[in-house]
């Protein structure tokens, strides 16, 4: 199942939310501001980051610079609390499946969520095919 | 458009390692519109070979499992930080013949960069074990059977992603280069050869 993490009053979240419903994909949504994610949860997201809390931090929240944080004096385990304390560190939308991740919304990095099959191959099969 | 690289991987695997160093060596060279992830698999195949490993199998017999719920557990601070500390425990495990311990687990999660604290936490943890249950549950829905086995999907080719069980670095290298030049290269990659029916318009020799 995917999910989708939004916040209220996102243009992004509203049109990753669109682009799904247009493209008949089901998902769960949640928003994480009346519904706070648990420290595994976070944990879950990060698994399928490449660079871990850099990817998901939003520097230019307002919560961030609020409570005068610098990513590179936090250990990952304190970064997890504080996502857990504030959710509006984390941008949004982020979407997610057992696969793979998407920060915020790209129209073309969307595209990964549409269901596909897997068809074998060899490499050799494939150069003669393609040269 | 992203090119998506997953590489199943058994941890105890030479075969794997190799693949893991083949693929990691592409995504650095092509860098930004390829997304890699190492997904963990186990089967029956591969604890009979376990087993049969005279080296590994006497030391301690969860050493399948444990060596992944490890790399589950680093790969919870980001996925470069999971392939990193899974091939530096390889190295030593396969290559240095270091025994597996505790001590070790941990000289290698610090020298990568973990926080090492909550990498103490996690990794025989029910989310660890939950998280290779996920990787799985992916192991069966991309339908792979042998360990170093990689799919590959391309963002902009709807219908299909391809699953190559072997390959070496130059040709996959290639394949994926001219995949992220042009997505018809790729989507004629991934749709049945031969199976169009005849005549066939376009018909080429080769």
């Amino acid at each position: 199942m995917l999910n989708l993490y939004v916040a209220q009053s996102s243009a992004s979240s509203r049109k990753a939310r669109a682009w799904l419903k247009s493209h008949h994909i089901d998902f769960k949504e949640r928003n994480i501001n009346s519904n706070p994610l648990n420290a595994d949860e976070v944990k879950q997201i990060l698994r399928l980051t490449e660079n871990g809390s850099e990817d998901i931090i939003s520097t230019r929240s307002n919560i961030y610079k609020k409570l005068n944080l610098d990513l590179d004096n936090l250990t990952v385990s304190q970064l997890v609390d504080l996502v857990v304390k504030y959710p509006d560190l984390i941008k949004r939308p982020i979407i997610f499946d057992d696969h793979r991740l998407e920060v915020g919304f790209n129209e073309e990095e969307i595209r990964r969520f549409l269901p596909r099959s897997v068809r074998e191959a060899e490499l050799r099969e494939l150069e003669s095919q393609i040269s | 458009m992203v090119l998506e690289i997953y590489l199943f991987v058994d941890p105890l695997n030479r075969h794997c390692y190799d693949a893991e160093k083949t693929i990691e060596r592409i995504s650095q060279k092509l860098n930004k519109q390829i997304s890699v992830r190492f997904v963990s698999m186990l089967n029956i195949k591969i604890l009979h070979d376990f087993s049969m490993n005279k080296e590994l199998s006497h030391l301690d017999h969860n050493l399948p499992y444990d060596t992944i719920l490890d790399f589950k557990a680093a790969s919870f601070q980001g996925k470069k930080f999971g392939r990193h500390f899974l091939m530096d425990l390889q190295k030593e495990l396969l290559i240095n013949s270091e025994p597996y311990s505790d001590a070790l687990v941990y000289k290698l999660a610090e020298r990568n960069g973990l926080d090492v604290e909550m990498f103490k936490e996690d990794r025989r943890s029910d989310l660890a074990e939950k998280m290779f249950r996920c990787d799985q549950r992916v192991v069966h829905e991309m339908d792979v059977t042998n360990p170093s086995t990689t799919v590959l999907f391309n963002s902009d080719v709807e219908d299909s992603g391809i699953r190559i069980k072997d390959f070496d670095y130059n040709s996959l290298f290639g394949f994926c280069a001219k995949s992220l030049g042009s997505a018809a290269h790729f989507e004629q990659a991934s749709k049945k050869p031969s199976t169009v029916p005849y005549p066939k318009p376009n018909l080429r020799f080769n």
